[in-house]
């Protein structure tokens, strides 16, 4: 079975956490609780493939940060996520996406763009084509997602699941290591 | 034929219990070796030696306060040096000194009668005993206004010896103490001498007027040269630590188990007075003036990363270690402008002199140091060594000739946090209710430690500085609120740092009660100024060893500036929970395993209903291939922990179950 190493990335209190437990284990968590840096699991069936998917929910808050520079090297995509209802968690994106690209030292680097909260209408600050429009500056996948209504969840992780895919395919069904892959490159 | 001690060795033969169960001893077996040369001369019918004897030697491990007592005397009546050292060093936490001085003087007169000449050889080691208590610990008669415990000395020595030398010396002592009763005897909680008279260290404020009545001029810490401000600091830190009741730093005195510190501790806590009083001016000289340009800002941050440098030269970790911290504060550290602006050079320094403290391995950079430079005098060699740590080889030439560099003042809270660990790894008494003395051998190794440098601290000849005295004492510190807010003021927080501090302060420990001495509410809300300096800002490519280092065990992160806390993963083993890979949580030395457990179970979102009852599970540490390490539900986790491993996982399970094989494997990222 292949593996992804998925990485969620954002400010804090944006909903990544709510986001990946959604994901991984639907259910919505009211209560918010600052992440350190906690690591999940899910197999999925995705395109008719089994995969093996462990996503790392990170730190928002800057003072756990020092450790960012290590998984944005060992992860394989990315999902960038801010808040509908606030503006500077928007604007934080870009930083996290330019350091991202200088550690990974590659131009093409797996990723999506979700803007969170979108049940919450009434406070929205930060409008659906200002996040469409950055994505397609950043050319990456755009979704406006819903850790609470469930809307968009699994869709930013299959999403990028795909991305990865098609960037670097796997080499067989069955025994096709990623590093044969890497030696061919 | 004489045995040559030094030769001999100790073999652990068995455990013995008395028949009354009220003493557990270890029997060793001694191995006494004699010197064969000189036993081959007097013999001419042939070479006959002995090489070695064995002799059983009993070593109390356990017991009632009577045989603890008996300990003190070998079997002929002798003391037994080493032993009285450990009691009276440790005995405070299972008998007071008014019982200790009577149970004494009760031993002496029951000895008196029997037996002529082995009751005379006891009767004059007990007196021995009571001379080198007067001697080392004095303060322990100073009880005003009764002196209770001087008071049945007195009594009893002017029964049975009032012609004694000793009898003179507690007369002596007795009026002395009772003439000037606020006198220097102690050491005052709260005040540092300076030339002019004393000042409070803790909640300076305004000029005071010197004792001769006129105001002391207002000095800039523009004004004072760093050599100047660091031997000065040298000299309060060297005094105070000289004045040191090691014994006040044991786990039983100064940890949470005493309410009111400051009156049961006063040199641990006038220690720690100093010690916060460095990072407060360190701090407010930093965040004085709200219009200072960053750039002339920094200056003032690089002046005190040279101190500190001069600090690691004179071997003064004490306000190395506070100057650290002072820089290390969330409202320091979060100026990341600022900090772009300080000299790279100055920032190497810094970085080194920082890495002295880094908690990895249980401060094992701090403590090698400490160890090689603390009693010793500067070699050649250790000042090439000493390179790596801040110190150029031109500063350290300096002080070649000068008497200064011969003395050291150690960071205290590496001696408590040590003391507090043995504090939490052993209990007071046995099962059977015994106090356990070997918890105070364990004690005493330490506080020896503490002896030994404290005579290496005397070593340091510096005379006070008028207008340093000045400077420091009148120096306007603030709160740290009111730092924080002056420093968001001089550059305004992000809304992370905002959300952070909303969700943080309510948690956060105060300073004081930390035992690390640290700076711990600031350093909840502290960034790591690499950090600031790697995210988006030109200088970014400059790798500053912080980050370099700190990052490499991710769950040191945060902890590898404080002493009081670390970064740990942990995994729930329950049915539900198999998604989970781990979650990171932070551990600070207050945890005991309960407390952990239950936040785990919060942390994985189980309801603590029936089936997760806190007390069903248990917390073990995955140290390597197949070993854990399971912790009693009272343990301090943060203390018991082995931090040899880094990047060990913890395991919350249910106690009936076992560990899974592939639990052993640490999933993580990299
Ligand atoms: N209404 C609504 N609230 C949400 C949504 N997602 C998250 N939240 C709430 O927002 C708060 C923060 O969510 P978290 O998932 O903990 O935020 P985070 O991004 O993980 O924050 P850090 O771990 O500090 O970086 C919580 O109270 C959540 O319940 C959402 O889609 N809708
Ligand atoms: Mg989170």
């Amino acid at each position: 079975m292949r593996e992804y190493k998925l990485v969620v990335l954002g400010s804090g209190g944006v909903g990544k956490s709510a986001l990946t437990v959604q994901f991984v284990q639907g259910i919505f968590v009211e209560k918010y609780d600052p992440t350190i840096e906690d690591s999940y699991r899910k197999q999925v069936e995705i395109d008719g493939q089994n995969c093996m998917l462990e996503i790392l929910d990170t730190a928002g808050t800057e003072q756990f940060t020092a450790m960012r520079d290590l998984y944005m090297k060992n992860g394989q995509g990315f999902i960038l996520v801010y808040s509908i209802t606030a503006q500077s968690t928007f604007n934080d994106l870009q930083d996290l996406k330019d350091q991202i690209l200088r550690v990974k030292d590659q131009a093409d680097v797996p990723m999506v763009l979700a803007g969170n909260k979108c049940d919450l209408e009434d406070e929205r600050v930060v409008g659906k084509d200002q996040g469409q429009g950055l994505a397609n500056e950043w050319k990456v996948k755009f979704l406006e997602t819903s850790a609470k209504n469930k809307v968009g969840v699994s869709e930013v992780f299959i999403e990028l699941v795909r991305l990865i895919n098609r960037k670097i395919p796997e080499a067989g069904k069955r025994g096709g290591a990623p590093k044969q892959c890497c030696a061919l490159l | 034929m004489n045995p040559a001690e030094n030769n001999s060795s100790l073999q652990f033969l068995k455990e013995f219990e008395t028949p009354e169960h009220d003493a557990v001893y270890n029997v060793y077996l001694k191995k006494l070796s004699y010197n064969a040369s000189r036993a081959t001369k007097s013999d001419d019918i042939g070479v006959a030696s002995v090489n070695f004897k064995t002799k059983e030697l009993k070593v109390i491990k356990a017991g009632t306060l009577d045989r603890l007592l008996d300990s003190l005397f070998l079997e002929g009546g002798e003391i037994d040096g080493t032993y009285v050292r450990i009691f009276l060093a440790t005995f405070r936490s299972f008998c007071t000194p008014k019982t200790l001085t009577e149970k004494l003087a009760q031993m002496y007169e029951d000895y008196d009668g029997s037996e002529k000449a082995r009751s005379a050889t006891f009767q004059q080691s007990i007196i021995s005993v009571l001379s080198i208590w007067l001697d080392l610990y004095l303060q322990d008669f100073n009880e005003p206004p009764s002196y209770p415990c001087l008071q049945a000395l007195r009594s009893f020595l002017k029964k049975n010896l009032p012609n004694s030398d000793l009898f003179n010396r507690v007369q002596h002592r007795f009026s002395k103490f009772c003439t000037d009763d606020d006198s220097d005897d102690g050491v005052c909680v709260d005040s540092v001498d300076c030339a002019d008279g004393r000042y409070v260290v803790h909640g300076r404020t305004l000029p005071s007027p010197s004792k001769h009545g006129e105001l002391i001029e207002s000095v800039e810490f523009s004004q004072l040269n760093i050599r100047t401000i660091a031997e000065q600091l040298t000299r309060i830190d060297a005094d105070l630590f000289i004045k040191l009741e090691a014994h006040q730093c044991l786990g039983s005195t100064w940890n949470q188990r005493s309410k009111d510190k400051a009156n049961e501790c006063p040199t641990v806590a006038a220690t720690i007075s100093m010690f916060n009083s460095v990072i407060f001016t360190v701090i407010s000289t930093i965040l004085k003036d709200i219009d200072l340009k960053a750039s002339k800002r920094a200056r003032v941050i690089e002046k005190w990363i040279y101190i500190a440098q001069e600090l690691r030269i004179l071997k003064n970790f004490s306000s190395l270690r506070a100057i650290i911290s002072g820089l290390q504060s969330s409202p320091i550290f979060r100026l990341k402008k600022l900090w772009a602006h300080v000299n790279k050079e100055m920032m190497e320094i810094y970085t080194d002199l920082a890495q002295i403290f880094s908690l990895e391995s249980n401060q094992i950079a701090s403590r090698e140091l400490l160890m090689k430079e603390g009693t010793a005098k500067v070699s050649t060699q250790t000042r090439r060594k000493s390179k790596t740590n801040g110190v150029s080889d031109a500063a350290m030439y300096r002080y070649d000739q000068s008497s200064l560099c011969c003395g050291t003042v150690p960071y205290l809270g590496t001696f408590l946090s040590d003391l507090t660990m043995v504090d939490s790894a052993f209990s007071d008494y046995t099962d059977s209710g015994l106090v356990n003395f070997e918890k105070h051998r364990k004690e005493f190794e330490i506080v020896a430690q503490i002896n030994l440098f404290q005579s290496a601290a005397k070593m340091y000849q510096v005379e006070p500085h008028r207008r340093f005295c000045a400077w420091f004492n009148s120096m306007r510190v603030y709160t740290e609120d009111e730092s924080y807010a002056l420093s968001c003021e001089i550059e305004p927080p992000s809304t992370a740092e905002k959300n952070l501090q909303k969700t943080i302060s309510k948690t956060s420990v105060t300073s004081y009660a930390s035992l690390a001495l640290s700076y711990s509410n600031f350093s909840l809300k502290s960034p790591t100024p690499s950090d600031g300096v790697s995210i988006g800002s030109a200088s970014s490519d400059s790798a500053h060893p912080i980050t370099s280092q700190s990052s490499i065990s991710s769950g040191d992160s945060d902890g590898s500036h404080h002493p009081d806390r670390r970064v740990i993963k942990v995994t729930l083993l329950t049915p539900g929970s198999d998604d989970v890979n781990y979650k990171s949580m932070i551990l600070t030395n207050k945890d005991r395993s309960m407390a952990v457990i239950k936040r785990v179970l919060e942390k994985f979102h189980e309801d603590p209903g029936v089936n997760h009852d806190p007390s069903t599970f248990c917390l073990v540490q995955l140290t390597g291939k197949h070993r854990e390490l399971q912790f009693p539900s009272d343990a301090n986790v943060f203390y018991a922990m082995d931090t040899t491993s880094p990047n060990s996982t913890f395991l919350v399970k249910k106690t009936s179950e076992r560990t899974p094989k592939k639990m052993f494997k640490t999933k993580s990222f990299s």
